[in-house]
């Protein structure tokens, strides 16, 4: 098992009373999982994203991620852990504007502290991987959204982690980028790559294989179902 | 994590395109900086020329030598008012004391009188030059290296006869005389005519100032075109350098006993060795050096306090890079160094500002006078070290401030 969640809380003290984001969340995923995560907003969809990509620690509850327990980590701890088992993919992308794309790809390497030829050669190889080798030059600001997008996940792949972590990756895309990055996504499981996608967008949850509904803190719904045809 | 030769790269190229990105920006906050270490760098290496100038000139007189003046002309920078007192009050030094001291002194090998007027009218035919003119006696040669190129020195007969002679530096001789022989030409001094019985040899130039533009003459003749009245100077040659010290108590006493002072009595008159005159500048630019230090403090200070600003500001401005960069698997080490290594960088490029203008400055300085300017490689150094500290330690706060956001909050900013 590649996530083993049990009893996840997340309580925020707000003035006096207390924020109960999330209030006991069990959860499993396997490796090659393809799961959409939804819920409307306040649902603790974020705060739960957070979690699972180690970005926030719950007060409650334990999580095992890969066999290891990442429940109270120190922050430094938890950032290699990010650096290994995680590949973030944002809606905004996050890309670094003044590094081309293939120093953007290379970054996580740095933080896990590659030597230059290890680093050039799987950045390289994941620029191919989204079929941007070509533009591994550019500025994020030479690169339409589609391909920006492309960057991060290349980026995300590029340490080859446990976890796809994206957070509406179509969000801040035109519906042919869109259809693309989803594309994309499929490629990506059917190479055995786990894939987290956080969204409230139907058509995007449609691809996943199971499908993970939250509401007031709660999961709401888990079920497993068959992909929509391409 | 510590800073590698890659994240120092990384942070003097984001520094670098924060400097391009905005240049008013980083010229105000570098400010500090530059008025700092340009005002060190100007000082620093026109003290060094001053210094250079000092040693080459003064201690070109010879170390074992020491000069008894009627005043002591370096006590106006100490208490003017003594000075002026002594102008007024001490008695002249006459060719007498030269005589006594010369018989008297156990430690001197060479005693010399000399008097000397600046800027005067010499000339020959229809040319004249304005240059230096000595009374000496016959020792001069042995306590003034001055070798001739032709003819002979000022003699100890001359001297006795109040002869009508003289000696001419190269320039001199170029200036009035050339291409004719000099031995045998006569020269006219105010109302007198000289005859010339020797050329110094070339003895070029010093910090850009000629050292054959002089003329010697018999110390008696010079009496007679200047008057009795002036003093002279007596240079006095120690036997030995060891015995310096010992030859100027010696000088000092029976100085005293000539001039019948009694045992608390102040000196009224002035002992020198060049020695000495090194000592005095060198407390003299140790003043200001200190007095620099103060003020490029202060200077620095403010530098490193508007740095420290610029630092906050551009953490700001890149929170969700920090927020990336920490998704991606930074720790805070990393990030702590990236903007240290940043704000270092920043700071050394307005020290490298800084030191370009400060050596432009001391350079027209020095074209414009005649003291030369030293580029003192300690200086840079302490200069680039002192910056690379400042940057550290006002870009610690704001790379602290980076290092410690929190990854979700970060990244969730605008």
């Amino acid at each position: 098992m590649l996530i083993e969640m049990r009893g996840i809380a997340k309580r925020y003290q707000m003035g006096s009373h207390v924020v109960n984001a999330l209030d006991g969340v069990d959860l499993d995923v396997d490796r090659n999982e393809y799961l959409a995560l939804m819920g409307p907003s306040g649902s603790g969809k974020t705060t739960f994203m957070n979690i699972i990509g180690c970005l926030d620690s719950p007060t409650e509850g334990r999580y095992v991620l890969n066999g290891e327990d990442v429940t109270s980590m120190s922050d430094d701890t938890l950032a290699h852990i990010r650096n290994k088992e995680i590949g973030f993919v944002f809606q905004t992308f996050n890309l670094l504007p003044r590094a081309s794309a293939f120093q953007n790809v290379e970054l996580p390497l740095i933080y896990a502290g590659l030597d230059a030829g290890t680093r050039r050669e799987r950045a390289a190889a994941a620029l191919e991987a989204v079929g941007l080798q070509d533009r591994a030059h550019h500025k994020p600001n030479e690169l339409s959204g589609g391909q920006r997008q492309r960057v991060a996940i290349a980026r995300a792949l590029v340490n080859r982690p446990s976890i796809i972590l994206a957070d509406e990756p179509t969000g801040n895309l035109d519906s042919k980028s869109g259809a693309e990055i989803m594309k994309l996504f499929e490629e990506l499981h059917a190479r055995g790559n786990t894939l987290i996608v956080v969204t409230h967008d139907d058509a995007v949850a449609a691809h996943a294989r199971r499908e993970v509904r939250l509401r007031d803190g709660r999961i709401e719904v888990d079920r497993r179902r068959d992909p929509i045809p391409a | 994590m510590r800073p590698t030769l890659r994240v120092v790269l990384e942070g003097v190229r984001i520094a670098y395109h924060a400097l391009s990105a905005n240049k008013l920006r980083t010229f105000l906050t570098l400010l500090g900086n530059i008025v700092g270490i340009m005002s060190v760098i100007a000082v620093v290496s026109l003290l060094g020329g001053i210094d250079l100038y000092m040693r080459t000139e003064v201690a070109s007189e010879g170390s074992n030598l020491f000069t008894i003046r009627r005043v002591d002309f370096f006590q106006a920078i100490e208490d003017f008012e003594k000075f002026v007192d002594k102008v007024l009050h001490n008695p002249q030094l006459t060719r007498a004391d030269a005589v006594a001291l010369r018989e008297s002194l156990q430690h001197a090998r060479y005693v010399s009188a000399r008097a000397a007027q600046d800027a005067v009218k010499v000339s020959a035919l229809s040319k004249s030059v304005e240059v230096e003119v000595a009374g000496c006696d016959a020792y001069y040669p042995f306590v003034n290296e001055i070798p001739l190129a032709e003819g002979r020195h000022v003699t100890e007969v001359d001297d006795r006869e109040n002869a009508q002679v003289a000696l001419v530096g190269w320039d001199v001789y170029q200036a009035l005389l050339a291409p004719r022989d000099a031995s045998g030409a006569v020269i006219r001094i105010g109302n007198r005519h000289f005859r010339v019985v020797g050329v110094a040899a070339q003895r070029g130039k010093v910090l850009g100032q000629s050292r054959d533009r002089f003329v010697i003459v018999p110390l008696g003749a010079f009496r007679k075109l200047f008057g009795p009245n002036e003093s002279v100077q007596i240079q006095i040659v120690a036997d030995d350098i060891r015995n310096l010290d010992a030859a100027m108590e010696e000088a000092t006493v029976a100085m005293r006993i000539r001039h019948g002072l009694g045992p608390r009595a102040e000196n009224d008159f002035a002992v020198s060795s060049s020695e000495q005159l090194i000592n005095l500048w060198k407390s003299v630019s140790r003043g200001v050096m200190t007095a620099l230090v103060a003020l490029v403090s202060v200077s620095m200070l403010v530098g490193g306090i508007v740095l420290m600003n610029t630092m906050v500001v551009s953490v700001t401005e890149r929170t969700r890079e920090v927020g990336l960069r920490k998704a991606v698997g930074a720790p805070q080490g990393a990030i702590m160094w990236q903007f240290l290594v940043e704000s270092a960088t920043l700071s050394v490029f307005g020290g490298v500002a800084g030191m370009a203008i400060g050596f432009s400055i001391a350079a027209i300085v020095s074209a414009l006078s005649v003291l030369p300017y030293v580029v003192n490689a300690a200086v840079v150094g302490v200069a680039l070290a002192v910056t690379i500290a400042l940057g550290l330690v006002f870009g610690t706060y704001p790379a602290l401030r980076a290092a410690r956001l929190d990854p979700v909050e970060a990244l969730r900013s605008e």
